[in-house]
């Protein structure tokens, strides 16, 4: 057999159950999973229908009233200036799903794409590669920030890059260290040695195969940057005032945890759901894109 | 009941946990009661305490129980007292002070305090070299302001001179009412110069001379610990001339930068006093306990600065529509929940008896109709601006009130910006901004401190208002009026071109706040939120405890 | 082996050299210096500030005369604190950091690595889901919602320990486990995951297949191998909890190196900025090292690798 007939015959294999076919019929059984992901759609789609679904504005106030706890008109409150709690989380929400989403798929693409290439060309590459990385790591965060506040302006997209360009270093250095593990091993010698380009190698073989570490800590970055992202809009990078989100309510909730605890506990319980369904949804994947379990 | 087992902690810390569940220990301020120790929420960690290089609030609490100038101050009447200067003559043109400086006033390590201390330390204040940042208290005396500004190098031809050892006179460019105030600043203390020259230059920044094992200092108190971070504690000084009257053994700051955390301490008796009150907490300790709290006039102003050199700002209809827009007294009482008071002028009302004008009051049709002329009927084709303030809870809460109002009375869109301190304070310098929101404290009772800020060109300007009729009332004319009534009318003329041109709207006089320990006496409040030291005792209330539903 | 720390060590010159370059002119660009203030300050102070502390000479003269001070160990003096060095602070707050982020990982590790172990013994059961979810909630429970609740609690509610402070056994407690709480979720999550890779190993199989009782068989072999994603992550984790320690610091008022490191950049300290940042390369590039070391000695086909190179 000449090497293109392997390559063709390779890829013929699987046919009928890709990995991506074999996952999904996987995951639809797991039922945490779907219950995870059935609640991470009807929040998204609660977030996204906010303007029908309450009749305030987000940005409605009623100083007069002030801080007041669940009741008819406003069923999980209002905030210090009369603004309706409900409104609040379910706009809140858009920015932090937003970000949640946005952020760290910029993370994990350039984490994923640039760890996986140091790992597996070694040697000078690799080093080099993983030098750079401890340099933007040892860079003070805040002054990088502050610059980053000045140079561009203020914008919601900036947020965005800013907080993918933090979280990507760690994605950068676990990808890193699975791919030089798979590197060794012998399906990839075998896929080497049959002529396919680096290139491919790294998509087809080395990524999937990575697959379950880079979902554990996909779903431990997301609460991250969700977080980072109410510090910086803090600073003034990001989104400001009337606009909220959910680490932003949470921050100010904290601040009168006694006196409106209903301002704390809303936004917390909003943003804790929605991390658990996110949680049992990666749990579930990763399980289910497991190759070493697709035998069983 | 202090366990110190500092390095078995990871083994114990659960049988600490139940060991220490016995609640019998004394708290601090009870055990600070006994032994006379107040314990102090001083807000943030001091810069430093050299009293010629520092700038803020934290620093000149310290300062003040460390040194005193020549003049003090009654916290109750804020009238000047004797302090290094037993007495005091001026001339009948009020240009000449001559002090007596007491024979028995000491530095903490025995040394008399010399009138040629004092004025060897103006000279160090006024050194161009040495770049104090508060050496404009300094320029009322004559040929002060040319010396700092390198034009006089001479320092003999400023008004500063000791005619013997206790003999110190001052001569002015002008009559300054305010005079004996200034002297309570401590920009304008001595600082015992063999001490500074042992660690450095007199012009020196970078010297060690403020550690605790160098410190020498003339005040009531004298520094025992400084530990960054952490707390500063001074004791009572044995040298000080009058020490029969100070009633404290030590003062222990704390830097409480986190209000949350501080309440809190507050409420664990862990200190007496606080540097602020969370708005949050306003409510609940007026409905359970008002007593401890501690609310009172503060010589200050919050306004929002308009950047006249702007479009549309630069037209007056603008500037006036905005300002009689924002509803004063619903912002104070709900968002600053009554802890503040609306303001329509520059000047705090009652500074020294002097009464701002009020040229415009809340009237939301009018400033509709001053919109509508100025080409923007109903807000429309306003442009949308922002509002500038600097990161803090505060100032975000009237930000978001303001926003609004203007939204709602003017139908017209404003974002807001809130930027890191220094960045915020680069804006502003620049005139980068739209509105931009602004704080300020008088440095001494008199609308001087006040009205002088906005002359043209003035480094707090920062609106490009400028009004030759203006400069001339605050430079010129007040100046040299000798009687205060005529004085106040000249500032009075000015303060009232100043509103209707509208470069800044006022919002509201600052009012101190701080919780007080029942405990903590002889610390009354003033306008300028100033403590005497040797006035403050402790009174032990050992049957008192903090509320519980607190 | 030797060759390859080395080689590794001598890289590190280079990345804190970069370090320093990059941050020193980074401070220099961001907008407002070290000496503003709220009050206008004459031009004559204004130049006067600079004289004091070199930055009127030109910016690359600036430079290498912090190079030159840095070779020999000399950090410069603080542009906030007048009169403080910035080796001083920082080894006045290096060692209550320090203590306080050993306690933290010490709850972290025997926290996280009993709750995640637990957790894998029976997958998918009420003992897997219990601890999971509660490291879960301790992922989402930010360090500046989890202080001041513990506070509320243990300080205020219970009266049992003190609010803040970093004196006494008792007032480490709280800031500890406030730390601490966030690491001991991470490691209970990857020691889970690290046991269920081990536990279907062969080996573990011969070892039941021997009849060793359950629980030696778990601590005796399958720990050590399960642990590893642990030690792995432990290494960069205590360099970055010297950074993470500010919020803790904050709330608690615990006088440490988190709060200069932050403040520092808020106060425009141009020397403090850097003196905080080349001490936390110098920690990152020493941690990223051993953990690179550690996956070596652990994975045989590395260790090979490392020979060959």
């Amino acid at each position: 057999m000449t090497t293109e007939e392997i390559v063709t015959a390779t890829q013929a294999l699987p046919k009928g159950v890709s990995l991506w076919d074999d996952a999904w019929l996987r995951l639809k059984k797991n039922k945490l999973a779907m219950f995870g992901l059935c609640f991470l759609i009807l929040m998204s789609l609660l977030c996204l229908l906010a303007p029908w679904l309450t009749p305030y504005g987000y940005e409605d106030q009623d100083l007069r009233l002030g801080a007041s706890g669940p009741s008819m008109a406003h069923w999980l409150g209002t905030d210090t200036f009369g603004r309706d709690l409900l409104t609040r989380i379910l706009y809140g929400g858009r920015v932090s799903l937003m970000v949640g989403f946005i952020a760290t798929s910029v993370a994990l693409i350039i984490g994923v794409t640039y760890g996986a290439v140091a790992g597996y060309a070694g040697g000078k590459t690799d080093a080099l590669m993983m030098r750079l990385v401890d340099i933007i790591y040892a860079l003070p965060f805040m002054i990088f920030i502050i610059l980053l506040m000045v140079v561009f302006g203020r914008n919601i997209l900036l947020l965005f890059l800013a907080i993918g360009a933090v979280e990507w270093l760690v994605m950068a250095r676990i990808v890193r260290g699975q791919v030089q593990n798979l590197r060794q091993q012998e399906f990839v010698e075998a896929a080497i040695s049959i002529g396919l380009s680096p290139w491919s190698i790294i998509r087809k073989h080395l990524i999937p195969n990575a697959l379950g570490p880079i979902i554990v800590y996909t779903t431990l970055t997301i609460p991250n940057v969700m977080l980072l992202e109410a510090f910086l809009s803090f600073l003034g990078l990001g989104i400001q005032p009337p606009q909220s989100s959910w680490g932003l309510l949470i921050s100010y909730g904290v601040e009168s945890m006694e006196e409106y605890p209903w301002l704390l506990i809303f936004p917390g319980l909003a943003l804790t759901l929605t991390l658990f369904a996110l949680n049992f949804l990666g749990d579930g994947l990763r399980d289910a894109l497991d190759p070493k379990a697709s035998r069983d | 009941m202090k366990t110190k087992r500092h390095h078995c902690f990871s083994f114990c810390f659960i049988f600490l946990l139940t060991a220490c569940g016995g609640g019998d220990n004394l708290s601090r301020v009870d055990s600070g009661n006994q032994e006379g120790v107040l314990h102090f929420g001083n807000g943030t960690e001091p810069q430093g305490l050299d009293p010629h290089i520092v700038t803020g609030v934290p620093e000149h609490h310290i300062i003040n129980a460390l040194f005193e100038g020549l003049v003090s101050k009654d916290p109750y009447t804020l009238e000047p007292i004797p302090g290094v200067a037993e007495s005091w003559e001026i001339s009948e043109d009020g240009r000449t002070y001559t002090f007596n400086l007491r024979r028995d006033a000491l530095w903490s390590n025995g040394d008399p305090v010399t009138a040629e201390h004092f004025r060897w330390s103006w000279q160090r204040v006024l050194s161009p070299e040495l770049g104090s940042q508060y050496n404009y208290m300094l320029y009322p005396v004559l040929n002060a302001e040319a010396y700092a500004n390198g034009e006089l190098t001479d320092f003999s031809q400023v008004g500063a001179k000791a005619l013997d050892a206790h003999t110190f006179q001052v001569e002015l460019e002008n009559p300054t009412p305010y005079l004996l105030q200034l002297l309570d600043h401590y920009s304008t203390f001595a600082v015992h110069p063999e001490t500074v020259l042992a660690h450095g230059s007199m012009t020196d920044r970078i010297t060690q001379w403020t550690r605790v094992e160098n410190m020498v200092s003339n005040g009531p108190f004298k520094l025992s610990e400084w530990a960054i971070n952490s707390q500063i504690r001074v004791e009572k000084s044995e040298t000080y001339w009058d020490r029969e009257a100070v009633q404290l053994n030590a003062i222990v700051y704390y830097p409480t930068e986190n209000t949350v955390t501080e309440e809190r301490m507050f409420r664990d008796e862990e200190i007496h006093f606080t540097n602020v009150i969370p708005m949050d907490k306003i409510s609940t300790y007026r409905n359970i306990a008002p007593d401890l709290l501690q609310i009172a006039p503060y010589l200050g102003t919050y306004y929002y600065l308009i950047n006249t050199d702007k479009e549309p700002f630069n037209d007056l209809r603008v500037r006036k529509a905005l300002a009689m827009s924002v509803d004063r007294d619903l912002l104070t009482e709900t968002v600053m929940r009554g802890t503040v008071t609306p303001a329509y002028a520059l000047t705090p009302p009652g500074t020294l008896g002097y009464q701002p004008p009020q040229t415009f009051s809340y009237d939301p049709e009018e400033a509709k109709r001053l919109l509508a002329e100025a080409g923007y009927p109903n807000g429309e084709g306003f442009p949308s601006f922002e509002i500038l303030y600097n990161t803090l809870d505060e100032h975000r809460r009237i930000a978001v009130a303001i926003q609004e109002m203007w939204r709602q009375n003017l139908g017209i869109n404003v974002e807001l910006l809130n930027q890191e301190w220094r960045v915020y304070l680069d804006s502003q310098d620049n005139m980068n901004y739209d509105v931009s929101r602004r704080g300020w404290i008088g440095d001494y009772v008199d609308p001087n401190s006040f009205l002088d800020m906005m002359i043209t060109g003035g480094g707090n300007n920062k609106t490009g208002f400028s009004d030759p009729r203006y400069d001339d009332l605050v430079l010129n004319v007040a100046p040299s009026k000798l009687d205060e009534s005529e004085r106040f009318e000249a500032y009075y003329e000015a303060e009232t071109i100043l509103m209707e041109d509208m470069p800044i709207i006022p919002l509201y006089t600052y009012q101190s706040r701080h919780f007080r320990h029942p405990s903590l006496k002889g610390l009354p409040p003033n306008i300028l939120d100033y403590y005497n030291w040797k006035y403050v005792y402790l009174e032990p209330m050992p049957e008192f405890d903090i509320p519980d539903e607190l | 082996m030797w060759r390859f720390i080395l080689f590794r060590s001598l890289q590190a010159v280079p990345v804190i050299l970069a370090v320093i370059t990059v941050t020193f002119f980074l401070v220099r660009a961001a907008p407002g210096g070290p000496f503003d203030s709220e009050k206008a300050v004459s031009e004559q102070v204004q130049r006067a500030l600079e004289a004091q502390y070199q930055l009127d000479l030109p910016a690359y003269q600036q430079y290498f005369n912090y190079l030159g001070d840095l070779a020999q160990g000399n950090l410069g003096p603080s542009f906030y604190y007048p009169g403080q060095s910035v080796n001083e602070l920082i080894f006045q707050g290096l060692p209550v950091t320090a203590e306080l982020g050993l306690y933290a990982l010490i709850i972290a590790v025997f926290i996280g690595v009993l709750a995640g172990v637990i957790a894998s013994l029976k997958p998918n059961t009420i003992q897997d889901y219990i601890p999971m979810s509660l490291a879960m909630i301790g992922i989402c429970m930010p360090s500046f919602l989890l202080g001041p609740t513990l506070v509320l609690i243990f300080g205020i509610w219970l009266d049992w320990l003190p609010i803040s402070g970093w004196n006494s056994a008792e007032s480490k407690i709280l800031p500890s486990i406030t730390l601490g709480a966030m690491y001991a979720a991470y490691i209970a999550r990857l020691s889970r995951a690290g046991m269920l890779e081990v536990m279907s190993q062969d080996y573990l199989r011969t070892a039941r297949a021997k009849g060793l009782p359950e629980h030696i068989v778990i601590l005796k072999h399958a720990l050590r191998g399960g642990l590893i994603p642990v030690a792995a992550f432990l290494g960069p984790a205590f360099a970055g909890l010297l950074a993470g320690s500010f919020v803790v610091e904050t709330v608690f008022q615990v006088p440490g190196l988190g709060r200069f490191y932050v403040q520092a950049a808020f106060n425009r300290d141009y020397t403090m900025i850097l003196g905080t940042t080349v001490f936390l390369a110098s920690l990152i590039v020493v941690f990223n090292l051993l953990s690179d070391v550690l996956a070596a000695w652990m994975n045989p086909r590395l260790r090979f690798q490392f020979r060959k190179s």
